[in-house]
């Protein structure tokens, strides 16, 4: 007992170690991996039906080997609120849901057509979700979309995430994460530019996926995504296709798969030609396409890589000639200024460009081939489409009242009483502002 | 006294209890004269003793007293008279105690000899380049390479003797005019105060040198080379040799002094600088990679990239381990291995090693015991370890807490451990010197010769993270 | 008595600066005063360096006396004695919210399915085993792994530029939201009250007045910019994002491939945590020593673990309950302590020489 009480006095904290370890151990002796009692997501898929929302979860699923190949799995569950849907997944899989390494959450159009920001509440709440988690649209159900892509992962090396990040960085020149939703969610604005991606059938180019016939329900209710999966339906639809998939609505992908597509699946094609949807208070206001985009994004800095193709040049070099020039770097320089009470933005926007191709008849061919070549008409061709194309674009955004260039918050950062004025003589919102801007663009272009 | 030579003879055998290897002999001059010897048979040189001692006195005309004998006949170096009284003591130490008739002292001849290897490379010493002579057992040659780096008169050799039966030899250097004279003294003092049977090796003597002799953490320096040695004692500190070790202790110790190597010197400062960072990255990689790996397999998948979980998951999926019993099992495995293939002779050591490589890690792998990301985890972290040799046993022992923190607690618990360890370390005063200086405390000067190293040349203070006179080492 | 170096108590204040400001702060600030939050930030930083400066008055005034000593000399034994017991409910209640933020942190972040008692005993240990080992250990240990964590801290601000979005817009708030948005929060402030604190144990020279006021404005310097880049990368959703120094990390997609990398951040508010309530419960047994004359610290640490796990346990106290009671009550009562009482002890060094020379 002495003994006791001198090492007690000795090391007190080094016996409190002991003990806790001592507490601890039986513990840690039986816990498992976290993983293995997690079901490790990487996209998440929104869609709503008849019960009220239905939740995909594209699921990394082990596989006892010594490999790093990864093998997902789409497991689908619907209940009235999205969290009970995730309950049910939950249940439906035996394991934990862990979203820490979701990289994508998709919804479908249909789930846009009413106020998103409540049907994206549990994803925004929860923390295990990253916020720098890309929220993209989809025409399908968010299901169908995540089937398809995990038969596309299987095929071939594109894959979901690689896609967005290409268009995120090459396209919108911006990402769009549920982060940034929200962010223009809660703007004066109210306006945010969403990631879509199109799954279509026909002769479009795009990437074909092969064996569709593991998708439930594409072909027989179309394009539309207006499928209704519940956990009920789509498990028999799904043991309908494959009796070796196990229960609940679950999709597994054909071990076969160098089986003969059929003729439907040959035409099955994702479309990543970077459209994109404008949302306004959480709804969707309009499609943007990718030459609107273009058009918006001549007033980002951020924006390298632009092609501006030009038909019919004729100049002292060439005759009607089609050239592709490709923008190397631009540089913007603007003003935010209000000229006898109306805001004008004036924006000098400078562009180095280099000829990337040019394809007609040629009067020099050794002066064609340099790729700094640029004529005086050309210079005045180009900076009449890039103006049209901002004018095209800055209009079409503006009838929409959605201000997706920030056009208001840089004229109130600037000017912020003038602004306020502004909208208080005008009587009209934030959101409205854009359309009473003056836009003047001047466009140098600097051959490289 | 008048000595009878027989009688004193019988007298001090039977004093050292008839021990075998104990001799006399009587032996007699040219003019019948009888000298008595005696003398340990194991203790001596034998050569030594016939031709240095016998013959002379066998062949001597002269007749013999204590005086001339010591100074004309007995011709060994060491030769001193004694008292009766300290004769055993002469014998037991390896001289050989000459009697002679009619006198009341005795002679004491040192022909003390033993085995003893000669200096040679310590194993975990070994250097590419710089000086490869090692300490040995015998405290004389010890001395000898101390000394042969120091043709000076301030070095100072000052001599104790601890425990009751061992009585052994120790010897206190150190540099007068640069160590501290009051922590040379609370050394003697404190090498005084050890009452012990015997001294067996420097390491008993280590354990009543460390302020803190529960602590798991070493807070005496231990040297087997007398480069390092002589460098220390440059810097002010106190070498101590103990006879029949060849690890001499150096005093004040900090943590550091076992991730610098003499090899840092001896090699571009530059080279020296980097690789004393990868020994620290080790020793980090030793402590906490398996902790680590465990707590991020039991409590935060969540922040492993996606890439490594799959290969974990794929790879641990089917085991009928969980996690921390696996890790442990692992460590286990390699610390049987360790400790036999160690003990075993070198060509069974070998086979252990391509049993434990091949068939245990390897066939284990195959039959899903163990997962090969554990093995290659516990493996670096067991290797990582032996880049600092001297302290591999002490981190050997936080590896395992640090692995049971992981599996219980996460990476909390491994936080809170290293908290835990570094304010203990940081409690640690080893004879002035806080134990983690220069880093805490933070001593600028000495910063010059922690992690990233200066050359010689920029090295112009003697460490400041402890007591020592004259700080100016060159201007 | 062996005393901490002017280093280490530079360390203690900039670990001490960090203490609520880099995790909920920037989005509760946000809530009242939108990106004004950051001058907030900058106002109440300041007022900590002023603070700082009466330190140094004071410790040059009175270099070997303790704020207690110096108290009871001015305003009697009673006073002192209530002074100190407030002391210890101001400390007890700025322990509670440390933990209670870190551990909501944690749970969010790192540790999804662990118990509560992890927490509980992984910071009762570490801390009591600090305060058990002195001030001058714990002041090594922080001097240890201060270098760690300021790369960490730094790591992060500078991972933190690739998400950079756009300037946020300043000065768009009322006086009265701003002043509002300082008031409530107050209590996130004034660390540099533990220095007082800690007075007759710190050995400080001029050399040493220069070293902390660098320290500290550059622990300011480097809060701002975390301030100013949260707001820039999160502009209208600030006040959602509750986890600053990691949320400025992981909205980042470019790094999805390395993991985490707010792991580091998760590292760093680890150390800063523990280093924090282990400071602050040296600080508590101090102060308990002193109103208890008899007892020593380590009553002083069994009192403090008993209110703690009561209050833990039986009234299972949350974060939500902590800084509702925190932003409602606590204000006064932090102003008071945090800058009235300093700023009457500044009174007290009027008049007279230093206190060293006299004897």
């Amino acid at each position: 007992m002495k003994k006791i009480k001198d090492s007690i006095k000795r090391t007190p904290m080094l016996l409190a170690l002991v003990l806790i370890l001592f507490c601890f151990f039986p513990s840690a002796i039986i816990t498992p991996s976290e993983s293995s009692v997690n079901a490790i997501v990487t996209a998440v898929g929104l869609d709503k039906n008849d019960q009220g929302y239905e939740v995909t979860l594209m699921t990394f699923l082990s596989h006892p080997n010594q490999s790093y190949s990864e093998q997902y799995e789409v497991f689908s569950s619907s209940a009235p609120s999205i969290s009970e849907a995730f309950e049910n997944a939950s249940l439906q899989i035996g394991k934990n849901i862990s979203l820490f390494h979701a990289h994508t959450a998709i919804v479908s159009e249909k789930l846009l057509e009413d106020d998103i920001v409540s049907s994206l509440d549990y994803l925004g709440r929860i923390a295990s979700l990253p916020q720098s988690c890309v929220l993209v649209s989809t025409n399908v159900t968010s299901k169908q979309f995540l089937e398809f892509i995990q038969e596309l992962d299987k095929e071939s090396d594109i894959n979901l995430e690689d896609l967005l990040f290409y268009t995120s960085n090459y396209v919108l020149w911006k990402y769009t994460t549920i982060n940034s939703f929200y962010e223009g969610y809660y703007s004066p604005v109210k306006t945010s530019i969403l990631g879509h991606l199109t799954i279509t059938e026909g002769d479009i180019n795009g990437i074909p996926i092969k064996n569709v016939e593991n998708v439930v329900g594409f072909g027989e209710q179309g394009k539309s995504g207006d499928k209704n999966s519940t956990n009920e339906n789509s498990s028999d639809k799904a043991s309908n296709n494959d009796t070796d998939k196990p229960q609940g609505s679950t999709s597994q992908a054909s071990k076969e798969t160098e089986q003969q597509p059929t003729e439907n699946s040959k035409q099955i094609q994702i479309i990543n030609d970077g459209s994109s949807l404008l949302i306004k208070n959480g709804k969707t206001q309009a499609h943007l396409s990718k030459d609107i985009l273009s058009g918006i994004n001549w007033l980002n800095s951020a924006t390298t890589g632009e092609l501006i193709t030009l038909e019919d040049v004729i100049d002292e070099k060439f005759e009607n000639a089609k050239l592709i020039y490709k923008v190397e770097n631009q540089q913007i320089l603007e003003r935010f200024e209000f000229e006898n009470g109306i805001p004008v933005y004036t924006a000098n926007l400078k562009l180095f460009v280099s000829l990337l191709e040019a394809n007609g008849s040629k009067k020099d061919m050794l002066q064609s081939k340099k790729t700094a070549y640029i004529s005086e008409k050309i210079r005045k061709l180009v900076e009449q489409k890039v103006k049209n194309e901002i004018s095209t674009s800055i209009d079409f955004i503006a009838t929409q009242n959605c201000d997706a260039v920030d056009m208001y918050e840089k004229f109130y950062t600037s000017n912020r009483e003038q602004t306020k004025k502004f909208l208080q003589t005008q009587d009209i919102q934030p959101d409205e502002f854009l359309k009473n801007v003056v836009f003047k663009v001047i466009v140098s272009l600097f051959p490289v | 006294m008048i000595f009878n030579i027989e009688k004193q003879l019988n007298s001090l055998k039977k004093e050292l209890n008839n021990s075998i290897d104990v001799s006399t002999r009587m032996i007699k001059t040219a003019t019948s004269q009888k000298v008595g010897l005696i003398f340990l048979r194991s203790m001596i040189d034998n050569q030594l003793f016939l031709e240095a001692l016998c013959k002379p006195i066998t062949d001597s005309t002269e007749k013999l007293n204590i005086d001339n004998l010591a100074s004309k006949f007995v011709k060994v170096g060491d030769v001193q008279k004694i008292d009766v009284d300290d004769a055993c003591e002469n014998v037991i130490k390896g001289s050989v105690v000459i009697i002679i008739e009619g006198e009341n002292k005795m002679l004491s001849a040192d022909l003390q000899k033993f085995p003893a290897r000669l200096p040679a490379e310590p194993p975990t010493s070994a250097v590419i380049q710089g000086p490869r002579e090692g300490f040995v057992e015998d405290i004389k040659t010890n001395i000898t390479l101390l000394r042969r780096r120091f043709y000076t008169k301030a070095l100072v050799l000052k001599e104790l003797k601890v425990g009751r039966y061992s009585q052994t030899k120790i010897i206190i250097s150190y540099i007068k005019g640069i160590a501290d004279k009051k922590l040379v003294q609370e050394i003697i003092e404190r090498l005084k105060k050890v009452d012990i049977d015997g001294i067996i090796d420097s390491q008993y003597i280590m354990q009543f040198l460390e302020k803190k002799p529960h602590s798991l953490f070493k807070q005496v320096g231990s040297i087997e080379k007398p480069d390092i040695v002589a460098s220390k004692m440059l810097e002010g500190r106190v070498a101590i040799i103990v006879d029949g070790s060849p690890i001499v202790l150096t005093l004040p110790f900090v943590f550091l002094e076992d991730i610098q190597s003499s090899d840092d010197y001896y090699n571009a400062y530059i080279y020296g600088g980097f690789i004393r960072i990868v020994r620290i990255i080790a020793i980090i990689i030793g402590l906490l990679l398996p902790a680590t790996y465990l707590s991020l397999r039991i409590f935060h998948s969540n922040v492993t990239p996606i890439k490594f979980l799959v290969t974990i998951t794929n790879t641990t999926k089917g085991l009928p381990f969980t996690p921390f019993f696996e890790m442990i099992f692992i460590s286990l495995l390699f610390q049987i291995l360790y400790e036999v293939s160690l003990r075993l002779p070198s060509y069974l050591g070998l086979a252990t090693s391509i049993v434990g490589a091949l068939i245990l890690g390897d066939t284990g792998v195959k039959a899903g015991l163990i997962s090969p990301p554990g093995v290659i985890i516990v493996a670096l972290a067991k290797i990582a370890l032996y880049t600092v040799p001297e302290q591999a046993y002490q981190l050997t022992i936080l590896q395992y807490l640090f692995l049971f923190v992981g599996g219980s607690l996460g990476m909390l618990g491994i936080v809170g451990l290293v908290i835990y360890l570094i304010t203990y370390m940081a409690s640690i005063d080893s004879y002035g010197a806080p134990y983690l200086a220069p880093f805490a405390p933070r001593i600028e000067q000495d910063l010059k010769d922690a992690v990233l190293m200066t050359n010689i040349k920029g090295m112009k203070t003697r460490p400041q993270s402890f007591k020592n006179k004259n700080r100016t080492r060159q201007k | 008595m062996k005393k901490i170096s002017s280093r280490q108590t530079a360390v203690i204040a900039c670990v001490l600066l960090f203490a609520n400001k880099i995790l909920v702060l920037p989005s509760l600030l946000y809530e009242y005063a939108k990106a004004d939050g950051l001058f907030v930030m900058l106002l109440l930083l300041f007022a900590e360096l002023l603070l700082l400066m009466i330190f140094f008055r004071l410790k040059h005034k009175f270099p070997d006396s303790s704020f207690y000593e110096i108290i009871k000399k001015n305003t009697g034994a009673f006073l002192a004695k209530l002074i100190f017991f407030l002391i210890i409910l101001y400390l007890f209640y700025k322990i509670l919210l440390v933990y209670n933020v870190s551990y909501m942190y944690f749970r969010a972040q790192v540790y999804l399915d662990a118990g509560f008692y992890t927490f509980v005993l992984v910071f009762l240990l570490v801390c009591n085993s600090c305060v058990m080992r002195g001030l001058r250990s714990l002041s090594r240990c922080m001097e240890f792994f201060f270098t760690f964590i300021i790369v960490c801290f730094i790591f992060c601000l500078l991972l933190s530029i690739a998400n950079f979005n756009k300037f946020p817009i300043f000065f768009d708030t009322n006086i009265l939201k701003f002043m509002e948005s300082g008031f409530r929060h107050i209590f996130c402030f004034g660390d540099i009250l533990l220095l007082f604190l800690l007075m007759d144990k710190i050995e400080l020279d001029k050399k040493g007045e220069k070293q902390i006021t660098v320290y500290v404005l550059t622990t300011i310097l480097l809060i701002l910019i975390l301030y100013l880049m949260f707001y820039s990368i999160f502009n209208y959703t600030s006040f959602v994002h509750k986890n600053a120094i990691s949320d400025i990390i992981t909205f980042s997609y470019r790094f999805t491939d390395l993991g985490r990398l707010d792991m580091v951040a998760i590292i760093t508010v680890m150390f800063l945590s523990l280093f924090q309530i282990s400071i602050a419960l040296y600080v508590f047994c101090d102060c308990f020593v002193k109103l208890f004359p008899p007892l020593n610290k380590v009553y002083g640490l069994v009192a403090f673990d008993s209110m703690f796990l009561l209050l833990i346990f039986i009234s299972s106290i949350d974060y939500i309950r902590i800084t509702y009671f925190g932003t409602l009550v606590m204000p006064y009562f932090a102003l008071i302590l945090q800058y009235v009482l300093p700023v009457i002890c500044l009174f007290f060094t009027i008049g007279g020489g230093n206190e060293k020379n006299k004897r």
